[in-house]
């Protein structure tokens, strides 16, 4: 892969998060397996671990058997159960082996971006649905393996709010000439980051449409700003674009208005002519003034501003006022 | 008493005089580095392979007045071809920075009657003639005892390296130390780079030429040298003190988070911890007060957190009443009481095991909770898993009682073989099953599953207040029973899950010697020699005290007198007024006599020093029942 070099220095950009997830699923998989052993074992093997557990200086004068019999509780073993947590162990496992490959995503050439990251983000997901997997037998109510163990991959729209937090960065490799990002909006939530590394021609500003509030969108030639871009804590999408593309960076921390987050440091002198990855040249130079008119400041921007804030504080010391004087009977002063 | 000063021409090669153990001090006045001297010194005969015991020389004000009695500062070092295991009876060998702090010493008694003593000479020729005249009664003083004195003129010495002696004479005093016992430069070298690591390096060349110094001095100076063969060991061993011990035991168990506040001797566990934590993903979190530190750990810990609190016995009292909501809302906890002399703010800076009763029943109400106590820096470090899991297990308090001779003493020891096992497993945190309760008591055991905030389907109100399975308040005698007795029933649990404790010598005898925490060194080597000379004696020492071990009044009935060794306060039999009837007893003492109703004898000092071997020894002498066998 061409952009493999780059590649790798993103990753490396993203270490922190990258191992946090990792360290989410070695630490999952231990305590399931520690678990099963827990599920499986004979009152030996719970007064081995209880001795373990205890440490050294409880050996001779601690009785472990006892400590087993009486402290640990020992779930009957449910053989539906067993094989549910058996079969998310080997999940764990193998997410666990493969978990820096997870986030490395490559578009075939023509292939689709949207379905690349989907299956990207859903085989991520088998690690959230084989957690859940786990709770619904220690609460008692999984249904067994036969009747769907639910260790399948999980499509990132029924991911909930934490998971979508913890989810991994997607680094994506792809050709400029497949670059439709506008569908990946559903994905940009929590705390995922999709970086795209495009080689070859694209649209001057793909990702304009997926500007939002709080999402930190990053439109770079040379990696400026990624560092920003990593350390924000919502989500965001960025993208390594050729130098004849706009850039521009959009920083969710900037400002209540579009144009305080959105800084555009060169848009291309020339218009649209042609038809790039479906989007005709009308489509293109759309994307281009949305851009520039986000990040419009309109006139009398800086006075508006400070008069709405005195006018802030001023309500506010009036509410607090009010409040107070609310609070104090002065009916008998005269 | 013999005063020379050291020879100034080359001496011809000196005597060496082969040893089992030497015991060695250093004593100076605040700020003149005896300790770290001390420090390092015992460290490095630890790293050569001897068995060594330290325990710092405190003054108990932060800055007393220098040149006097009280303001000694410094380290006692036994070390031996053997392990160590106490501080010993008397030292062998002192380094002395002024007649004075030796006099504090002479005192105590603290000096074998032929020690010899490398003291600084300036003192005596001082221009100052008050100074001189101290140095001349003070020698009176000493004249009663044989001590060979060596006038060094570590001053003069040092000012050849540094323009303030003051800070250097340490490592001037370290040299001569190294020659004297063959110590290994190389390392010692070592271990000041590692102490001056943050300094410039400037300030290591100087500690360097300093120590060097000081070697050359004893070199050409000193008519005798002392070998203490050291025993390779096959094990790797570590060296630390008891309080760092508790640090990386901490950290060993799985301990996410340290909530302290700042109190002698147990602060320095922490600061040793807050260097260190955060590598294994622990917090040390300093509160404003001791009571807001235990109310962290308490709230990280009912939060899922594994949260401990260190403290020493004016912290502990301040704690009671958490303590006591721990208890009440079944809230595993760790806290560490690192004792001291008291009451009150008594003796910072001393060792002292009077926290014992108070740990056990310092809570209004019914609060039952486990005590232990470790006994060597090595259980210092285990003690702290161990106790880590039975907080957990019981959802309960669990008192470790420490001390100031095991917080600040040095001892080698095998090092741990850390098992991922200690850190256990973290709460299990899926949905709470349908009907299960908050406080879910087996009416057999009184353990409940333990249900933290966040588990789904878990939601329930904590409250200190009296409350019935479901956690609602209620003020009925029966639910207020029922609580009382399920909390108590899982102490009476635990204790059936303990074993007798193995007593140390014969099984049957005429006097056994019962103890607890630091002074097991002490009272093992005494009851060795008791024996070597005949007499019936064996020890015992427990780890668990609340609940107590078991099997104790079996083991006592095969004794004809039983004792306990502690350093906290009883009545001397003999005293006026003190009656058998009205007679306070040490307070391991109380505690076995009520649970065994043997009549459990006591001998108990409170010197603000750990117990010598040869006073333990002495007391077994005189405690010996009437027609005891030879």
């Amino acid at each position: 892969m061409p952009s493999e070099g780059r590649v790798g220095q993103i990753l490396e950009r993203f270490r922190a998060p990258l191992g946090a997830f990792r360290s989410v699923l070695v630490t999952t998989t231990d305590e399931l397996r520690a678990m099963l052993l827990t599920r499986q074992s004979t009152l030996g093997g719970r007064a081995a671990r209880a001795a373990g557990e205890l440490g050294p200086l409880a050996a001779g004068r601690i009785d472990p058997e006892r400590f087993a019999a009486l402290v640990i509780d020992h779930h009957e073993t449910d053989p539906a159960g067993t094989e549910v947590l058996q079969l998310a162990l080997g999940v764990l496992t193998d997410l666990v082996e493969r978990s820096e490959r997870l986030s490395l995503v490559e578009v075939p050439a023509g292939g689709s971006l949207y379905e690349a990251t989907a299956r990207a983000l859903g085989e991520i997901g088998r690690a959230f649905n084989a957690a859940r997997a786990i709770i619904e037998v220690r609460a008692g109510r999984s249904r067994g393996a036969g009747a769907g163990s639910g260790i399948d991959p999980l499509p990132f729209a029924r991911w909930t709010k934490s998971e979508r937090r913890l989810t991994p960065p997607l680094v994506v490799a792809m050709q400029g000439a497949d670059l439709r990002p506008a569908a990946l909006a559903e994905f940009l939530d929590g705390r995922v980051k999709i970086v795209l590394v495009v080689e070859g021609e694209c649209a001057p500003a793909p990702l304009a449409r997926l500007v939002a509030p709080g999402t930190y969108v990053l439109q770079t030639a040379d990696e400026t700003g990624l560092d920003r871009f990593a350390a924000w804590e919502g989500p965001g999408i960025a993208a390594l674009v050729p130098e004849s593309a706009a850039r521009f960076e959009h920083n969710p921390a900037g400002g209540a208005a579009s144009w305080e987050r959105l800084t555009i440091t060169h848009v291309p002198d020339k218009l649209p002519r042609r038809t790039i990855a479906g989007l005709s040249a009308a489509q293109q130079a759309e994307e281009l003034e949305l851009l520039r008119s986000l990040a419009a400041r309109p006139s009398g921007a800086e006075l508006a501003g400070a008069a709405a804030a005195a006018g802030g504080a001023s309500d506010s010391a009036d509410k607090l006022a009010a409040w107070l004087l609310s609070r104090v009977d002065l009916s008998d002063l005269g | 008493m013999t005063m020379a000063p050291a020879p100034s021409a080359p001496r011809p090669e000196p005597s060496l005089l082969r040893v089992d153990e030497h015991t060695v001090e250093i004593v100076s006045d605040p700020g003149e580095g005896a300790q770290k001297c001390g420090q390092i010194f015992g460290r490095v005969s630890a790293k050569m392979g001897n068995g060594v015991w330290t325990v710092e020389i405190i003054p108990a004000e932060i800055q007393p007045p220098a040149r006097t009695p009280s303001s000694a500062s410094g380290n006692r070092i036994r070390i031996g071809t053997k392990p160590i295991t106490n501080w010993g009876d008397a030292a062998n060998l002192v380094v002395a920075f002024n007649e004075q702090v030796l006099l504090h010493r002479h005192r105590l008694g603290a000096l074998a009657k032929d020690a010899v003593i490398l003291i600084e000479n300036r003192w005596a020729t001082h221009d100052d003639p008050d100074i001189c005249k101290a140095w001349g009664d003070a020698m009176e003083e000493f004249g009663t005892a044989s001590y060979r004195f060596i006038e060094v003129p570590m001053e003069e010495e040092c000012l050849t390296v540094i323009d303030n002696p003051r800070r250097g004479k340490n490592m001037f005093a370290l040299g001569m130390l190294a020659r004297i016992y063959s110590r290994d430069l190389e390392k010692i070298r070592g271990l000041i780079a590692q102490e001056f690591r943050k300094k410039a390096p400037a300030l290591y060349d100087q500690n360097v030429a300093l120590l060097e110094r000081g070697w050359r001095w004893a070199e050409e100076h000193l008519d005798f040298r002392i070998d203490v063969p050291a025993v390779e060991s096959t094990r790797p061993m570590v060296v630390m003190n008891g309080n760092q011990a508790l640090a990386i035991g901490a950290i060993a168990s799985g301990m996410e988070l340290c909530a302290m506040y700042p109190i002698t001797p147990a602060t320095s566990a922490s600061h040793f911890l807050s260097d260190i934590f955060d590598k294994f993903g622990g917090v040390v979190h300093q509160a404003e007060d001791e009571i807001a530190a235990i109310g962290v750990a308490l709230g990280s810990s009912f939060a899922g957190k594994v949260a401990f609190t260190i403290t020493s016995g004016p912290g502990l009292a301040l704690k009671t009443e958490f303590i006591g909501l721990a208890v009440m809302t079944e809230t595993p906890l760790v806290i560490v009481d690192v004792q001291r002399g008291g009451p009150s703010t008594g003796l910072p800076t001393k060792v002292e095991q009077g926290d014992l009763l108070a740990a056990i029943y310092g809570q209004p109400g019914d609060a039952p909770h486990v005590v232990l106590a470790p006994a060597t820096m090595e259980e210092c470090l285990l003690c702290m898993t161990t106790a880590r899991r039975i907080a957990e297990a019981f959802r309960c308090v669990v008192i470790v009682l420490s001390d100031a001779n095991l917080a600040t003493g040095v001892q080698p020891f095998p090092r741990p073989e850390m098992s991922e096992a200690w850190l256990a497993q973290p709460p299990d945190l899926a949905p709470v099953r349908e009907g299960v309760r908050p406080y879910d008591w087996d009416p057999q055991r009184g353990i409940s599953p333990r249900v933290v905030p966040g588990q789904p389907g878990g939601m329930f109100t904590a409250t200190g207040l009296s409350h019935d399975e479901w956690s609602h308040v209620g003020y009925t005698p029966d639910v207020h029973e029922r609580g009382c007795q399920m909390r108590s029933r899982k102490l009476a649990v635990f204790q059936q899950m303990l074993k007798p404790p193995a007593v140390n010598g014969d099984p049957t005898g005429d006097l056994l010697v019962v103890g607890w925490g630091s002074t097991l060194g002490a009272i093992e080597e005494a009851v060795e020699r008791a024996r070597q000379v005949g007499l019936s004696v064996s020890s015992l020492h427990l780890r668990f005290l609340s609940p107590l071990e078991p099997g104790l009044k079996e083991i006592f009935q095969r004794f004809r007198k039983v004792m306990t060794v502690e350093i906290n306060y009883s009545d001397d039999p003999n005293d006026p007024f003190v009656t058998p009837e009205n007679r306070r007893r040490g307070q391991l003492c109380w505690l076995l006599r009520a649970q065994t109703l043997v009549d459990v004898d006591c001998w108990t000092r409170v010197p603000g020093e750990p117990l010598r071997p040869g006073q333990i020894l002495q007391a077994i002498h005189e405690s010996m029942p009437q027609g005891a066998s030879r």
